[in-house]
């Protein structure tokens, strides 16, 4: 029995670092891939990773001359298991260019990684204000807008349109909090009242409690700021107590793939987004060709999170191909500041701050379609250019320009 | 002279030693230098569950604050700038922490001592991921770096392994010092027969305050090089998962008959986890089933495997 | 009038965490297994439910579907749980874990890892308004549902033959074994109504929540908690756990909102640590 497991164990080795064994191809361009693959998270991980392949096949596989290759490393959606990954992806093969994340503490805790070890990282989703602001590093990239740019838009046009006595319900964490702070700040702005707030944690499945609160006050505007499994529930339970008859129901971000196994009658209210599908043309083509690609995914069409995977991966290919190779990090990173992505689905390129590292290009406004069907969920109202409500250098005095 | 090469924990270190200059294998510096933090972390658990019969599914709280404490008392406390200062506050707090919880349940046992564990573990996390002024939330804390240790840098990597293996070095021959001793060998009749051993007049509750406590102490030093070494703290690791992964994988390598299984367990479960994860996309399925199969075959771990073989032959 | 409403919503959820815990309870006061695999037949069962309910209809579905769950739940104690009979309860915990950890891959793997949609039945989707008071209709029927799931489990064990048996098992499985019953097959038997239950409970989260993977992570260890609340093997301890626990939460929305999903773990703190064995706890087999 010893000497049986002895050998297994080590056969079990070979067979692992066998198949973990540098390939040595000097032609051939590893990047690395952390998102979640595992675990609660693992559909969103599979869209973004969609987008990316979605990308990379557009690019026709190759930058400059050099075939591409995803490494897959599973963050398990845990800080601590992603940055293990990322290190372990560093010291084994010797990737230097990372890209990924669907949380934001994912983010931080690789960027934390990035700048210890001096590689280039792109975050592909976490909104968190933090990333381009208290924690932004030298070699980290962020291609969602920051909440201050969704909030203050969500926020814009619902003093707008819907309403000026706010209720606000914020998903207890940090990214909950900076989406409730920047439309609280646009609320204090224009003059309009604050009739309440409450907090619920991370987890909370069953929001009828919080849910009555909110129906008992005379609220106009109800300002959520909720995500993941928790924000299908809260769509599921907004429909059930009724609330959208009572109050209109403005969200700081919505993801298309938590609105969409919806039934039909449970899409309404206005939401702050990244991307819509139907934004223009180049958008629905897009679309139509990644539902082809990808029938499994959890949005046929491009949402929030492949849009941001397709999206960073051009901006590596845009860099590589500015910087003439993808060996020396400090130049990706002088070549990514201050960059326009014209491949980005949109008339108008993405531009990169180089002061803060921050993807600058659109969020929109979308409202929910209680008799679309299909993905007819939403329909897009309007669009505002993220540079308008992003952080300002008041607000956020770190200029990573200056070393 | 002789006698040390029986000693297995002689081999454990010559292999550590060697580590990172084994070809391949040794490129995964920070990989090893995580499994000797888990190496300290388990041998310390194992005082609970091994030597004592405390199924503690709240360890994980006591690493977590060591590695909170750590990083607080780098970015807030010592403006100079410490290496050493760090980890002292990591050992204070797990200690401090561990001694307030064993004391409030020094008289619970089994499923309920399991259970109170879990919800200090819990309501810990609950705490580290709100409070965003102290413990950054679920942005965490980073910013932290490795600074000098008596002149000797140690940002570099395989300095920092060496560091944390001389570490490991103290805590292995502490704890089983410890676990040989008077003391040692009443926590084991406190395991073995609890209501014996009080008549015999041993203060049961306060044997398991006191081991409690010691091994709070130690999980919270391995938390604080942990936070030196990812240079960051977050709050998911004080999440009742992350306990239940030690009392896994110490029981895995068969703490409960052996002082070296949660050496071989914690070895076994990282680089399991790891190679897996590589494999298949769905590979917790593989891992999930390999605990049932592992452990409804052999119910006291690798070690008890090896053990029961070597009692056959005598 | 707010806090008549929610304390009302209060009951509606604790008679629901009640029936949640209930199949938890009656497991580990029987076979004395922590049995964590209980998360993962509660997931089965709206995925089944899921599967069912469009072409079936609802309630032949939900007849059917916690039926295949407790089909699933004879395999594991079969394979599984029968292992660990007599040993340390944690240990029973661990190989559940596992378990369930496999299990909610292998879910992934045949569903895929998206969200799912189930809606709340025809009859059951309106609201319920009184002057300024609004409920919802299906919560109203789950709350049924759940009373119906406690009184007749409890009828059960109060009232019948076996019942009085699986009662005595709790106390002391040792003696009833002694005393000529086949307690292995009680085990099993328990196991599977354990199983019906959770998945019932499935089902009727499912149209709250939406179908997720891991949603049953969630109630894993708030039922846990409840029973270790309301003491081992006592099914009227669970339901006070279970009324107790959502009560707290529902009212603890207007005191500390941001801190309720706590509310359990100190609950049972509390009250494990004056008594010991919970609040209506007697000497039981795990000790």
């Amino acid at each position: 029995m010893k000497r049986l497991f002895c050998i297994s164990l080590l056969a079990l080795s070979f067979v692992a670092f066998g198949q973990a064994a540098p390939a040595g191809a000097a032609d051939v361009l590893k990047i690395g891939v952390v998102s979640p693959v595992s675990g609660n998270y693992g559909d969103h991980g599979a869209l973004e990773r969609a987008g990316m392949e979605m990308a990379l096949k557009e690019l026709g596989g190759t930058i400059l001359g050099k075939k591409v290759e995803f490494v897959v490393a599973d963050s398990e959606t845990n800080p601590d298991t992603a940055a293990r990954r990322v290190r372990g992806l560093i010291e084994k093969d010797g990737i230097k260019i990372f890209m990924g994340g669907v949380s934001s503490s994912v983010g931080m805790a690789i960027a934390a990684v990035a700048a210890e070890r001096k590689v280039l990282y792109i975050a592909t989703n976490g909104n968190s204000d933090e990333l381009t602001s208290t924690k932004a590093v030298r070699y980290m990239f962020r291609a969602a807008p920051s909440m201050a740019s969704l909030g203050r838009a969500a926020g814009t046009y619902a003093i707008e349109n819907l309403g000026k006595k706010w209720y606000f319900m914020t998903h207890d964490y940090s990214w909950g909090h900076s989406g409730t702070r920047w439309a609280r700040d646009v609320l204090k702005k224009s003059g309009g009242t604050e009739v309440g707030e409450v907090k619920f944690p991370m987890g909370t499945r069953d929001f009828s409690a919080q849910l009555l609160q909110v129906r008992n006050s005379d609220a106009e505007v109800l300002m959520i700021t909720c995500a993941g499994f928790d924000n299908v529930a809260l769509l599921k339970q907004l429909a059930e107590y009724r609330i959208h008859d009572k109050m209109k129901v403005v969200y700081t971000l919505q993801e298309f793939c938590d609105v969409y196994p919806l039934r039909a009658a449970e899409h309404r209210g206005y939401y702050a987004t990244e991307v819509s599908w139907d934004e223009n043309e180049q958008m629905k083509a897009a679309s139509k060709k990644f539902a082809e690609m990808f029938p499994k995914a959890a949005a046929p069409v491009i949402d929030n999170g492949n849009y941001n995977g397709y999206v960073a991966m051009m901006a590596i290919a845009e860099a590589i191909e500015k910087a003439g190779s993808a060996e020396n990090v400090e130049k990706l990173v002088t070549a990514l500041e201050g960059m326009e992505i014209k491949k980005n689905l949109r008339d108008k390129p993405t531009y990169i701050d180089p002061r803060t590292h921050q993807f600058l290009s659109k969020v929109v406004m979308v409202e929910g379609d209680p008799k679309g069907t299909g993905t007819a969920v939403w329909k897009l109202i309007k669009t505002y250019d993220a540079v308008q409500f992003d952080m300002t250098k008041e607000e956020n005095p770190i200029d990573l320009t200056k070393k | 002279m002789s006698k040390i090469y029986k000693d297995p924990l002689f081999w454990i270190f010559l292999g550590c030693i060697c580590y990172p200059f084994l070809p391949y294998v040794g490129n995964f510096t920070s990989l090893g230098t995580e499994l000797l933090l888990w190496f300290i972390f388990t041998l310390s658990f194992n005082l609970c569950l091994g030597q004592t019969g405390l199924p503690s599914f709240g360890h994980g709280a006591f690493y977590g604050m060591g590695t909170y404490a750590a990083a607080i008392v780098f970015l807030r406390l010592s403006a100079s700038g410490s290496f050493v200062l760090p980890i002292l506050g990591g050992i204070a707090v797990g200690a401090v922490a561990a001694a307030f919880l064993g004391w409030l349940i020094r008289e619970k046992r089994g499923v309920y001592f399991a259970m109170m564990t879990v919800a200090f573990t819990q309501v810990c996390f609950g705490i580290c991921f709100r409070w965003d002024e102290v413990t950054g939330g679920e942005a965490g804390l980073s910013g932290i770096s490795r600074l000098d240790f008596l002149g000797i840098p140690m940002r570099d990597p395989v300095t920092f392994y060496y560091f944390c293996f001389a570490v490991f070095v103290v805590c292995a021959i502490v704890i089983r010092a410890i676990s040989r001793s008077c003391f040692g060998l009443s926590l084991q009749s406190v395991r073995q027969n609890y209501i014996r051993s009080q008549y015999l007049g041993y203060n049961v509750g306060v044997y398991k305050f006191a081991v409690y406590t010691l091994s709070g102490a130690f999980a919270g030093l391995s938390g604080a090089l942990y936070c030196l070494l990812t240079q960051s703290a977050f709050a998911d690791i004080l999440d009742w998962t992350k306990s239940g992964d030690v009392v896994m994988a110490t029981l895995l390598g068969g703490g409960t008959v052996s002082f070296y299984g949660p050496i071989v367990g914690s070895l076994i479960f990282i680089i399991c986890k790891n190679l897996l994860s590589s494999l298949w996309d769905h590979w917790l399925f593989i891992y999930g089933l390999s605990f049932v199969v592992i452990l409804s075959l052999f119910p006291t771990g690798i070690m008890g495997m090896f053990r029961k073989k070597a009692k056959k032959k005598d | 009038m707010l806090e008549l409403s929610l304390f009302c919503n209060g009951i509606v959820l604790g008679l629901v965490y009640a029936a949640v815990a209930l199949g938890f309870s009656l497991v580990l006061g029987v076979s004395g297994v922590i049995n964590f695999s209980h998360g993962i037949t509660f997931t089965f069962g709206a995925y089944f439910f899921w599967a069912m309910y469009q072409t079936l209809g609802w309630i032949p579905a939900m007849i059917l579907s916690p039926m295949f769950v407790a089909l699933i739940g004879f395999f594991v104690e079969r394979l599984i749980i029968r292992r660990v009979y007599g040993q340390d309860p944690l240990f029973g915990l661990l190989i559940t874990l596992g378990f369930a950890m496999a299990m909610e891959e292998l879910i992934r793997m045949i569903f895929g890892p998206a969200t799912h949609n189930v809606n709340a039945p025809d009859f059951a989707n309106g609201v319920i308004i009184v002057g300024d008071f609004l409920y919802s209709q299906y919560r109203v029927f789950i709350a049924v549902v759940a009373a119906v799931m406690v009184a007749a489990v409890w009828v059960f064990t109060e009232k019948s033959k076996y019942g009085s048996v699986v009662k005595g098992g709790m106390f002391n499985s040792e003696m009833v074994g002694a005393l000529g019953h086949d307690l292995y097959r009680m085990r099993l038997y328990i196991m599977v109504l354990g199983s019906f239950i959770a998945g019932l409970s499935g089902i009727l989260a499912a149209p709250i929540w939406s179908v997720k993977s891991g949603m049953g992570n969630s109630i894993l260890m708030p039922s846990f908690l409840i029973v270790l609340m309301g003491g081992l093997g006592s099914i009227p301890g669970t339901l006070i756990g279970g009324l107790l626990v959502g009560i707290c939460l529902s009212m603890g929305t207007l005191v500390a909102p941001r801190f309720v999903d706590m509310i359990p773990y100190i609950l049972m703190g509390g009250i494990v640590y004056f008594w010991p064995r919970g609040l209506m706890g007697q000497q039981n087999i795990i000790e």
